[in-house]
């Protein structure tokens, strides 16, 4: 049967999967986070109010964020082509989901730093504290639970974008769904890899909220 | 030497519609050592009057002097540096919930750029200051509120600060729990040599512990002065509600039939609902005779005064008065 000749192809998909995943998840907060931070600090209830600054923020990471995932692939091409060299396979689906996840992650960073009592930032203040310092020791520390389970709901959603990057050459285990499971019509393929991207989703979503739950000195 | 001097200070919140004056006409001088009242109603002011000696809120109009340097005047390093020298304790505590109670104390002296070493030294010394050497490594949610407030006050005090600003910090808490941190208040003061300034609106925490009160009312200090003078003979309409609970247009003064001497009892809302005059009858063995009494309730808090009748016996006076000391009870003779 197809389960033991393709073994290969399963496996090669799920690397490819995970190397979409993890690698645009990590581009997307390098760049999500600080642009969070920046909608918190310039929000006109933050540290350094500046309604300009957000407005035009948050005018772009709406636009992105409303763009569908799809058409959003299509439309930037050339700038991956630029980026990566390529167009098709694994690498060329990892610009689309940065452009797409950051300004997701941005929002939910931006949510999670909302979330940090008013009152410890304000006696952080009347310690000393700089803007620099209440954002790393502050806002960042206080929130990494909540963080954290942005991340398991980010990740999980960028794993479902790579997967949807198959209907356009894209690699991993949603191109092999399209391409060997809707193509040609083989349903076995079709529902083994469908299996195999829910249990990767229920893996880093138990891990991801493992990590919220023991970081969470709360209790 | 005045260490906090604060020159016609004056808020103005301005919303889409309106301008709110939270402040105006603010003179007060705050003597180094000295442990500082400042009471009134809930939306009088207190809260943003103390947030403005360390520019955590900026006044509209009118200076604040720290040691004789105009804190409005100074570019925010200095300021930051300022505030190291301010601590500052809140109603609800705010400590850091991820961070377990030593690094809550090291917090300031972290940010400060201190070394390690010697400031987790500082940080240990000042969690057997406030008797919580045993919860060094527990978490804020693992601990009472009493607690809580104490690990804030180490915290505050990690800078070696010179004034410790409290904002309602014994509101969350019951009166045990409040008196137990009023009395390291005074020892942190008495010890330490740190002036405190307490914004309140229980008046049993300006008795207890206070040298000196001013009164705010409708955005401005309508009375100051020593806290046994103020208590005595409370001038303005807002003193005397918060001492005697007496109605608007009706004096509380009280006139004595006979030279017997008498006792005011004095209740601000921060007592339980132990029958007091009851107690103190099956304490004292003496019947006392109530003269006068009259309470009503100010801002969700029961305020009044009673007067009683003393024995011409030495002996059950000093066992009444012991009794009223216990408890904690505002009197004096009249």
């Amino acid at each position: 049967m197809y389960l033991a000749i393709d073994l290969s192809l399963y496996i090669t998909a799920i690397k490819e999967t995970f190397f979409m995943t993890f690698v645009s998840s990590f581009i997307s907060y390098v760049i999500g986070i600080p642009l969070g931070v920046l909608l918190y600090m310039t929000d006109k209830d933050g540290l350094t109010p500046n309604t300009p600054i957000y407005n035009a923020l948050s005018l772009i990471v709406n636009i992105f964020r409303s763009i569908p995932f799809l058409i959003l692939l299509i439309l930037i091409l050339p700038v991956t082509r630029v980026l990566v060299g390529t167009t098709i396979g694994a690498r060329a689906v990892i610009p689309p989901l940065v452009f797409s996840a950051s300004p997701y992650i941005a929002r939910m960073v931006e949510s999670s730093l909302k979330e940090v009592d008013l009152g410890v930032i304000e006696a952080a203040k009347s310690m000393g504290a700089t803007n620099f310092q209440i954002i790393t020791k502050v806002l960042l520390s206080e929130s990494k639970p909540s963080l954290l389970i942005g991340a398991a709901i980010t990740i999980t959603t960028i794993l479902g974008y790579s997967a949807m990057a198959g209907a356009v050459g894209g690699g991993g285990l949603g191109d092999v769904a399209i391409r060997y499971g809707y193509y040609r019509y083989n349903q076995e393929i079709m529902i083994i890899t469908v299996v195999l991207l829910v249990i990767i989703v229920q893996l880093i979503q138990e891990v991801f909220m493992g990590m919220a739950r023991k970081s969470d000195k709360r209790l | 030497m005045a260490i906090i001097e604060i020159k016609n200070l004056k808020k103005v919140f301005t919303t889409k519609t309106d301008k709110l004056v939270a402040l105006q006409d603010i003179n007060l001088s705050i003597e180094k050592g000295e442990i500082f009242g400042i009471i009134g109603l809930s939306g009088a002011g207190k809260s943003t009057l103390v947030r403005m000696i360390n520019f955590l809120e900026t006044p509209t109009e009118g200076d604040v002097y720290f040691e004789d340097k105009n804190i409005g005047a100074l570019n925010a390093s200095e300021l930051r540096n300022i505030r190291r020298e301010i601590g500052m304790i809140f109603q609800n505590f705010n400590l850091l919930e991820q961070r377990n109670v030593l690094k809550n104390v090291l917090f300031p002296l972290e940010i400060s750029g201190a070394e390690k070493e010697s400031s987790i030294k500082r940080a240990k010394e000042l969690l057997k200051l406030v008797d919580l050497s045993d919860k060094e490594r527990a978490y804020p949610s693992q601990l009472s509120g009493g607690q809580k407030q104490r690990v804030a006050i180490a915290r505050a005090l990690a800078t070696n600060p010179k004034v410790l600003l409290c904002d309602e910090a014994t509101s969350a808490l019951d009166p045990k729990t409040t008196n137990q941190i009023l009395d390291l208040l005074k020892k942190i003061n008495r010890e330490l040599g740190v002036t405190v300034v307490i914004i309140t609106h229980q008046m049993s925490v300006i008795e207890n512990i206070c040298d000196k009160v001013a009164i705010l009312d409708q955005s401005r200090v309508v009375e100051m002065g020593n806290v046994k003078e103020v208590f005595k003979s409370p001038k303005s309409e807002i003193g005397k509600k918060l001492i005697f609970g007496a109605t608007e247009n009706k004096d509380v003064d009280f006139e004595k039939t006979n030279d017997k001497t008498c006792l005011r009892l004095a209740f601000d809302g921060s007592m339980t609902n132990e029958p007091i005059i009851a107690n103190m009858v099956l304490t004292t063995n003496y019947a006392v005779s109530i003269l006068y009494a009259n309470s009503r309730m100010i801002d969700g808090k029961m305020l009044g005064q009673i007067i009683i009748e003393l024995p011409d016996d030495k002996e059950i006076q000093f066992k009444i008065k012991q009794f009223l000391d216990s408890k904690k009870i505002i009197y004096w003779e009249v």
